[in-house]
């Protein structure tokens, strides 16, 4: 509240400041909301765009040409302005969304190439000599105190942009979109569908980009040469330099690249050489920016202040799997109730083969009985990893159909999955290091509430918003109690945690959300013998909950100890299910398998 | 149309061994050096202003690419090493190297001036003629010189030991270590031989664009481009995009208007990267690629 | 070469007992590939400044210069107009680079902006040289019309076999397309627009427009580009063995620059100079030497007109003895015949550019002299 006023005043105080230092601000305002804008896909998403100087330029263009050409009313340009952009920003999105990293950032350089010869070839865009910007208007003499109208335009528009990327930040979403930049498979099969978020994050970027192109335009003339590469690369500079995937990074960067060259008034070419050893400098001596030189002198004062704590133990694991209150504005969890099926999961017929004619698994049926633990092992190139990518949805079988309690799934790609209840592990746990391990697990619950993306622009003006934080925050803490790790844990970033203790994460991010299915790939790999027997015990009580869990190991005793029944897999030929005492003794499983 | 042709492909050329500049550096290290265009405007100035002071002209061609690439070698202890060594998967190098892209343009202006300074002319003289295409010694030159380095790079790349490290740095940085080569080796030679590159570029160009402080931006972003048009993976495949985009933009020039080289090569780029996102040469060749996807279906149909 | 470093606010301190200073504003690019001209506008103004404040300065006040680097950006050319405003500056020089910017933030805010403008041309005269001018801008600077007339006027009398004009998509180019066309009275044989690279001033190659100008069967060229860009075609033309008559613009022989880059190739190019320039007279060449000591570069024109347009705004202020704007512009557009450097400089209502045609000399290169020699 307190923040609120003291913008507002600040704003008053501009609204009556000269021209020139209202011109300071616009520009500085107009460049903040474009590399916040930048920031939410390159910094949350790793999409490194240098599209942004284009789509900043169709929205100054749009505005300055509708309206002069035209006619079209400023205030109604402004929805219209920032949706167009955003729909352009959709279609860019989905175009690149083949490509990634680098070849994304090329596409979308070119893509201001393009816009900026168009804006500098066709007589409507005025040329290389641009278009005089329309006038704001102002307001009327009764609201005269409040100075120039212009002014609190600009800062509505600041606020806009963030109190939306502030808020996605501190909403459920934000360890979901880093999860999309940095394990795609875990997002994926957490039921988040990364390719609809990717283009529709790239959109709201579009869309601010669209803002501040709209207000940029106020600021009195347009040219190409404004909205040209080098913008598109110096507003990734500000976000870089002033602290990627901050809160204020993107703003401090903004405002030191688009008014150090009209501030500084020194010599000309000497302030530009300044210009660039100041980028050396900070970025070599402090990466994270200039937000993180803040930061690391604030670490340093805490570091001197607390006494270091000493490394959290792993606990026993409790005997059921409590996980707190239910959420309430979950999705009915038809999975977990009694379903009629005979088999929890059932494949038919499966054959797979990656290139044309090298066959990895040749009609291969695996079935599954509901609340039991089944193991599923084999040889190095049987076919395991390839069956659990297919069951979980990484990958689409040539032949044959997969069940989940009844329903057809083998056409639905992964993120589909755990709607009906299943969810899954990885071999190589990949997970989100900068955030806790809390927050890691709130993903694994996503899929269960509705409406994130769209909430996540408001989040913390919700109070359904707040309401599922906490109730997110309560289930990751019972799936993590559950899974043996207390409290202490819970903080505690993915990046400072042991290798085992990162299993066990993974694993309270899959079961967090209550699945029916739990599909477990290669759970034990890298865990000490007191990890392994936990594991064991972990997976019992589930079962005991009714859960039916799929082990895929190489650790045979593990499997033979603790699975009901085993399926075994050779050269991506089946060779047995049935009974664990039954298959172990089966001697065609010994020769291909056991080696006897 | 062979005066198009070879007029685009001398033009080419030099766009090419600007993109081999970023793509060897790229391949190594995973970086893309923002101030290669400058160590082109590098090479060019200090070759100019010795040749300008007296210095016999082989001698200042050879001071300016000497200059060029000991300039990348400088960029990668200032910029690229402290950066990496932080961490390796950070992007923050692309704010260093601008850095020092933008250092070395204005320290070029505040030394020689801004305005452009004539290159010493060799080879353009007259125009020789080829099955009726006109082209200078220069531009022969030219395109002699880049075939010449697509053709021993790659001879590098795969016969010699350091070439065959390079290539196994290039697809799993991890490895390095493990095989006990020393890292900062390859990136230092990784960043001398794109400085070498763009300094052959710059004293190949430097009659038809003179000598400014200023030519760094549009030569880096005109590389940028055929690089991307060529496939980043291997840095023989962007000379090709070179060539490519110099062949398109000399055809745009004179077959439909003199700015259609503007916005020409990029429609194509735009079309080429939406049927081979990675490139026209991307590994294996795209041809390859869309032949087995081809095949696969067809199997699949007749199952 | 030495950069005139940038101290915010040369001139005389203090203000003198009758009242504060005056202040202007004067905005130019002084980095970049175009840099030199923006020096040279900078310095021209610090001259006139100075000299004006050594002789007593404006009715007792002296004057106060504060100026900036646009850097051929928009936007920061618009900020440091803004800039210098809030400072109190009461009129505006420049730019040659942002021009549009300057002169549209000058019609809107009311503050005169004279000088180097862009060249002239369209950046005055939006609707052409029969248009009414800009109400708040009067340039000094050199006016492309005019140039492009004289270009027309000579392909009149000496290219019986056509002439060709390559010119550039802006102002600059279009301006010079638009005086010749009012002199030239043919067709013309081939009329190409031509991307340039302004942030190296040099385009890759112009063969292909070669070819297309030899095949239309025109000798007579005009190249209305950058210098560097001039120098390219002749050295191209050369190269592919033609020989055309080449005509240039207003920068051609402003500088070095042309004749230091085509070298022996340059040879016959034909331009036009300031007659003012060309054949100084004892006030030019004092100038000259003043300027070479101060600065050790030698003059170009836009240090000259640069320097005049100060002096002209200080005559408009003294004759209406206000620095109020509306004064200011009634009396800038009373200016008649006044001795500057550049020529007897005249404004009117419609008159917004002091250099016309018939104060131009036509000019060829001679590389044998390595000077430029009249042509009659």
């Amino acid at each position: 509240m307190a923040v609120c006023l003291l913008y507002a005043a600040a704003t008053l105080g501009l609204a009556h400041s000269s021209n020139y230092q209202q011109g300071l601000f616009l520009v500085a305002a107009v460049f903040s909301i474009l590399a916040l804008s930048l920031d939410l896909v390159a910094g949350m998403l790793g999409l490194y765009s240098l599209g942004h100087a284009g789509l900043f330029a169709l929205g100054a263009y749009g505005t300055t040409i509708l309206n002069s050409h035209f006619g079209w009313n400023l205030f109604a340009l402004l929805p219209v302005v920032v949706v167009g952009v955003g729909v352009v920003g959709i279609i860019i999105g989905s175009l690149a969304l083949r490509v990634s990293g680098l070849y994304f950032a090329i596409t979308s350089f070119i893509f201001t190439l393009i816009v900026g010869v168009v804006a500098s070839d066709s007589t409507i865009t005025g040329g290389y000599q641009g278009l005089p910007g329309p006038i704001f208007p102002n307001f009327p003499s009764a609201m005269s105190s409040f100075g120039t109208a212009l002014v609190w335009a600009v800062s509505g528009a600041l606020l806009v942009a963030v109190i939306v990327i502030w808020s996605i930040r501190s909403s459920a979403l934000y360890p979901a979109l880093l999860a999309i930049r940095d394990a795609e498979p875990f997002a994926a099969s957490a039921g988040i569908n990364t390719a609809l978020t990717r283009v529709l994050m790239f959109g709201l970027s579009a869309a601010l980009a669209g803002l501040a192109g709209w207000t940029f335009s106020f600021l009195g003339f347009i040219t190409p040469g404004q909205f040209n590469g080098t913008t598109s690369i110096n507003i990734l500079v500000m976000v870089i330099l002033g602290g990627m995937n901050t809160r204020l990074g993107p703003i401090v960067g903004a405002v030191f690249i688009s008014l150090f060259p009209v501030v500084v008034n020194w010599n000309p070419l000497w302030q530009e050489i300044l210009f660039g050893a100041i980028f050396i400098f900070v970025i070599v001596f402090v990466p994270e920016g200039f937000v993180g030189v803040i930061s690391r002198i604030a670490r340093r004062i805490r570091a001197g202040l607390t006494p270091s704590s000493a490394a959290p133990e792993v606990n026993e694991p409790t005997t059921s799997l409590g996980h707190g209150s239910q959420p309430s504005s979950a999705l009915p969890n038809t999975s977990v109730s009694a379903t009629a099926a005979e088999f929890a999961l059932e494949a038919r017929n499966i054959s797979f083969s990656y290139v044309a004619g090298v066959t990895v698994l040749n009609n291969i049926d695996f079935v599954v009985r509901p609340g039991t633990i089944h193991g599923l092992i084999g040889p190095n190139g049987s076919g395991k990893s390839t069956l659990v990518n297919l069951l979980s949805g990484q990958l689409t079988p040539s032949k044959g159909t997969v069940s989940l309690n009844g329903h057809r799934v083998e056409t639905l790609k992964a993120p589909k999955r755990p709607g009906f209840g299943l969810m899954r592990t990885f071999q190589t746990a990949v997970m989100v290091r900068e955030v806790s391990t809390e927050d890691n697990v709130t993903i694994g619950l996503i899929h269960k509430y509705r409406w994130i993306t769209a909430r996540s622009l408001i989040w913390p003006f919700l109070p359904s918003g707040r309401r599922d934080s906490r109730s997110m925050k309560s289930s990751a803490h019972g799936a993590l109690r559950s899974v043996g790790l207390g409290e202490e844990w819970t903080r505690t970033k993915v990046a400072d945690i042991p290798h085992g203790v990162e299993q066990l994460t993974q694993l309270a991010a899959a079961c967090v959300g209550l699945p029916s299915i739990l599909l477990l790939d290669e759970p034990l790999a890298g865990l000490s013998a007191g990890e392994i027997a936990q594991v064991a015990t972990i997976l019992r009580s589930l079962r005991s909950s009714g859960v039916t869990v799929i082990v895929v190991e190489h650790q045979t005793r593990f499997i033979f100890d603790v699975c009901d029944e085993v399926t075994v897999l050779a050269a991506g030929e089946f060779i047995k299910t049935g009974q664990a005492s039954e298959v172990r003794s089966d001697d065609r499983v010994r020769e291909v398998y056991l080696g006897q | 149309m062979l005066q198009v042709l070879l007029t685009g492909l001398a033009t080419g050329a030099i766009y090419g061994l600007v993109a081999m500049g970023y793509a060897v550096v790229y391949y190594v290290t995973r970086v893309i050096n923002f101030a290669t265009g400058q160590l082109l405007m590098a090479s060019i100035m200090v070759t100019t202003v010795l040749s300008m002071h007296g210095t016999p002209v082989a001698l200042a061609l050879a001071a300016g690419v000497a200059t060029s690439t000991l300039g990348g070698v400088v960029v990668y202890f200032l910029a690229v090493r402290p950066v990496l060594r932080f961490n390796r998967l950070s992007f923050a190098w692309l704010v260093s190297t601008l850095g020092v892209g933008i250092i070395l343009e204005s320290l070029a202006a505040v030394i020689w001036g801004t305005s452009s300074l004539p290159f010493p002319n060799l080879l353009n003289g007259r125009d020789v003629s080829i099955l009726g295409a006109a082209l200078t010694w220069q531009q022969i030159l030219t395109i002699g010189i880049a075939l010449f380095t697509v053709v021993g790079f790659e001879i590098f790349r795969k016969r010699t030991l350091f070439g065959k490290i390079g290539m196994a740095i290039s697809s799993d940085p991890d490895i390095a270590s493990a095989i006990g080569a020393n890292v900062t080796s390859y990136a230092v030679v990784a960043f001398a031989l794109g400085g070498l590159l763009v300094g052959v570029a710059g004293i190949l160009v430097g009659p038809l664009s003179f000598a400014n402080p200023y030519l760094g931006e549009s030569f880096g972003i005109s590389g940028f481009v055929a690089l991307m048009i060529g496939g980043i993976e291997q840095p023989a495949a962007s000379m090709g995009g070179g060539l490519i985009l110099g062949v398109l933009t000399i055809l745009a020039n004179t077959y439909i208007n003199a700015q259609a080289s503007d916005w020409f090569p990029f429609v194509v780029v735009m079309v080429v990267l939406l049927v081979t996102p990675n490139g026209v040469f991307m590994s294996g060749g795209a041809i390859k690629g869309i032949w087995r996807r081809f095949q696969t279906s067809r199997v699949e149909a007749k199952s | 070469m030495s950069v005139a470093t940038g101290l915010v606010g040369v001139g005389a301190m203090g203000a003198s007992a009758a009242g504060k200073p005056i202040v202007i504003g004067a905005i130019a690019g002084t980095t970049g590939a175009y840099g030199s001209t923006g020096v040279a506008v900078i310095n021209g103004t610090q001259m006139a400044v100075a000299k004006i404040n050594a002789s007593g300065g404006v009715m007792g006040r002296k004057l106060k210069l504060v100026w900036g680097n646009d850097n051929a950006s928009a936007t920061t050319s618009a900020l440091l107009f803004k800039k210098f405003v809030a400072q109190g500056a009461i009129a505006m020089l420049g730019s040659p680079d942002t021009a549009t910017t300057t002169v549209a933030l000058a019609n809107s805010m009311h503050i005169p902006d004279l000088g180097a403008i862009d060249d002239g041309g369209p950046a005055i005269y939006p609707n052409g040289p029969k248009g009414k001018p800009a109400p708040w801008a009067w340039s000094n600077s050199l006016n492309t019309y005019a140039w492009g007339q004289v270009v027309g006027n000579y392909a009149n009398k000496s290219c019986s076999n056509g002439l060709a004009v390559l010119h550039d998509p802006t102002f600059y180019g279009m301006g010079g397309l638009a005086g010749i066309q009012q002199t030239y009275t043919k067709a013309l044989a081939v009329n190409d627009s031509i991307s340039e690279d302004w942030s190296s001033g040099s385009t890759a190659t112009l063969v292909s427009e070669i070819t297309k100008i030899k095949t239309s069967g025109a000798t007579c060229v005009d190249v209305w580009l950058t210098p560097q860009d001039q120098a390219t075609f002749v050295n191209e033309m050369h190269s592919l063995g033609d020989s055309f008559t080449v005509l240039g613009n207003d920068e051609t022989s402003a500088d070095a620059t042309f004749a230091g880059l085509a070298g022996a190739n340059g040879n016959g190019m034909i331009s036009a100079e300031l007659t003012a320039s060309y054949a100084p007279n004892a006030t030019v060449r004092a100038f000259a030497a003043a300027y070479l000591k101060k600065y050790k570069i030698a003059t170009t024109p836009f240090a000259e007109l640069s320097y005049d347009a100060v002096f002209m705004l200080a005559k408009a202020i003294t004759a209406g003895k206000s620095t109020s704007p509306k004064s200011i512009q009634t009396q800038l557009n009373k200016i008649t015949n006044y001795p500057g450097l550049t020529g007897k400089l005249t404004f009117t209502k419609q008159i917004h550019v002091t250099i016309n045609a018939p104060q131009l000399t036509t000019v060829q290169y001679s590389t044998a002299s390595k000077t430029w020699l009249p042509l009659k």
